[in-house]
């Protein structure tokens, strides 16, 4: 099953970075919250069936995040998506020679606020946390790097 | 994931590294509707018409950008060549409130430039036209915003020498006029040989009279993502796979840059027009032509080899470009703007970079001898006969050539003229100090090639 293999990887990414001794609770609730921003989006992209992911969309962002690994960056992101309801579409995240690299692609449909108003957020969590957080409308992406 | 990491990382390397953006967002707009009798009344429609339609050019390309992460560096508009819009005027200073018109409402919509104080006289004149052609040191001296043109040769028409000698004399004094400011009327004035109608680009940009009532026009940039990957290419690899690799390249800044340009026309309800490849460089290091040039293999832009180098650039730009979108147009190939770009700019002042290499450079490139400062002291002539030879390559080519030259006042070769921004600080390039004011007042046309007989 697709979903409870997403709520794996989440769990996974947040116990990676909060460490083996979070919170469980916490960590549920977290998981949670970011699969419930997720589910609609999934009924929706299973609805829409390959060709909407393939074209690009205005409405899904991608956030990659970049910088020296420490406990939290996914979290901090997450809860920031969370807060603003995007919901989580795929998370990528990787940690090579103490280099931490996570793109996240989200659906900003539902979202509460505005990409520039959430770029903000990013900056400010990013130079929180010691990471550069980059956000950029997927239909870029698609642009750039498909035919 | 859709995307592959590398992929990812390779989009926000260009856009937060390699200074990846789009250049230029033009919104080009038809003034035809605000001919009137009274420059008065055709200035207050013009200022009317400009506000009305680009109220909302600068915040929503602004948006545009911030969501996908992609700066757009300039918003600017293009306007029907001036002098068609107003052709009853029959001295240069009737036409001075419709130049302020055109650059208060520029202002008042908070674009940089804007585009298309110009005129047609590839041909000949009118009396409209020889006004406005005397207008123009005033207009550019006295406004902040204007930008102007002057087409004065075609492949099809030949080049008007009588025009190409009054360029050269309204250049001295656009300089004379601008003296404090190291003459910068000069760098928002070019003339053409095959001026383009759909260019978004500054100073040439203008709103080509078969244009609809209004287009939105986009010029990508990029020389400095070409500029990382050839540098970071095996140093002996073969020029076609250099050419392969640009080609790459240009494809999808192209793909980005048309992404930004039918967004841009979508919010605002325009029609998209076309989209620019031209590589354009800025004074920040890194994102210079010139670097691509000596990347490709010479200790400095201008050494033996650098025109085919050039060719190489602009033919892998273009082809890169043609396959990612049917909407190319404009000028789409690389500039060469001297006080734009920090390579050039050493160049020039190493002596690698002479104006007549630079020459040669244009006949493989998109435009011409671009932002090039030489002596206060050279004369009209002198200057007319330089467009003279960059007209000549441009009509004898079938291509588009510009001019755009600084007699910098009391500036000798060995100074830097400041402009500041993107216009960049200027070497001053020594000048072939032999006459040839005989030929230029000789005056008449040169006539159309063989070549222009195509039916």
């Amino acid at each position: 099953m697709a979903n409870e293999e997403l709520i794996y990887r989440i769990t996974r990414a947040v116990y990676g970075r909060l460490g083996a001794g979070a919170d469980e609770r916490t960590v549920e609730a977290l998981v949670m919250d970011v699969y419930r921003a997720v589910e609609p989006a999934l009924a929706g992209a299973a609805e829409e069936g390959p060709k909407g992911g393939a074209e690009g969309r205005a409405d899904r962002l991608i956030v990659s995040v970049f910088g020296t690994d420490h406990p939290g960056i996914v979290a901090a992101v997450s809860q920031i998506l969370a807060e603003a309801r995007c919901s989580i579409i795929d998370i990528n995240q990787t940690v090579v020679q103490g280099k931490f690299a996570m793109v996240i692609v989200a659906d900003i449909s539902r979202a509460g606020e505005s990409v520039a108003a959430l770029k903000d957020r990013f900056r400010g969590e990013g130079d929180r946390l010691g990471v550069r957080i980059y956000a950029q409308r997927e239909d870029l992406f698609n642009a750039m790097h498909r035919i | 994931m859709e995307y592959t990491q590398a992929e990812i990382l390779q989009t926000v390397r260009m856009t937060e590294m390699e200074h990846l953006d789009v250049r230029t967002v033009t919104l080009g707009l038809s003034l035809r509707d605000c001919v009137r009798a009274t420059v008065e009344e055709t200035a207050e429609c013009v200022r009317e018409k400009i506000e009305r339609t680009a109220a909302r050019l600068v915040p929503t390309v602004d948006e545009i950008g911030e969501e996908l992460g992609l700066r757009v560096a300039n918003k600017r508009i293009s306007i029907t060549p001036a002098s068609l819009v107003f052709d009853r005027a029959r001295s240069a200073s009737e036409l001075i409130p419709l130049a302020r018109a055109i650059d208060e409402a520029a202002g008042r919509v908070g674009v940089d430039f804007i585009g298309g104080y110009s005129a047609l006289v590839h041909k000949g004149d009118t009396p409209g036209t020889r006004a406005f052609v005397d207008s123009i040191p005033e207009a550019l001296a006295s406004t902040e915003r204007l930008c102007s043109s002057l087409s004065v040769a075609t492949t099809r028409a030949g080049i008007n020498m009588d025009a190409v000698r009054r360029t050269g004399e309204i250049i001295k004094e656009m300089a004379e006029r601008t003296r404090e400011r190291g003459g910068l009327a000069c760098a928002k004035f070019v003339c053409f040989a095959n001026a383009v109608e759909d260019n978004p680009f500054m100073a040439g940009a203008f709103h080509g009279v078969g244009e609809p009532e209004a287009v939105i026009n986009v010029g990508v940039s990029g020389p400095g993502v070409v500029n990382h990957a050839v540098r970071h290419a095996p140093r002996d690899a073969p020029l076609d796979e250099m050419a392969e690799l640009i080609k790459r390249l240009s494809f999808k800044l192209a793909r980005a840059g048309e992404l930004v340009g039918r967004e841009a026309a979508r919010r605002l309800g325009i029609r998209f027009g076309i989209i620019d490849l031209s590589l354009a460089p800025t004074p920040t290091p890194g994102d210079s032509v010139g670097e691509i040039l000596e990347a490709l293999g010479f200790e400095r832009a201008g050494a033996p080899g650098t025109t085919a180098a050039l060719a190489l650039l602009t033919d892998a730009v273009k082809k890169g470009g043609a396959m990612a979108s049917s909407a190319v147009g404009g000028m789409s190939g690389a500039f060469i703007p001297v006080s734009e770009d920090a390579a050039m700019i050493e160049a020039a002042r190493k002596g690698a970079l002479t104006l007549e290499k630079l020459e040669a450079m244009t006949s493989v490139c998109s435009v011409g001898l671009d932002m090039v400062a030489v002596p206060g002291d050279t004369s009209a002539e002198t200057i007319a006969a330089i467009i003279a030879d960059e007209m000549a390559i441009g009509v004898m080519n079938n291509k588009t050539t510009a001019v755009r030259i600084i007699p910098a006042p009391g500036k000798t070769v060995g100074d830097v003229v400041e402009f500041g921004g993107l216009l960049g600080s200027a070497p001053v390039m020594p000048v072939n100090s032999f006459s040839s004011s005989v030929f230029i007042r000789r005056g008449g046309r040169i006539p159309a090639p063989i070549h222009s007989l195509r039916n």
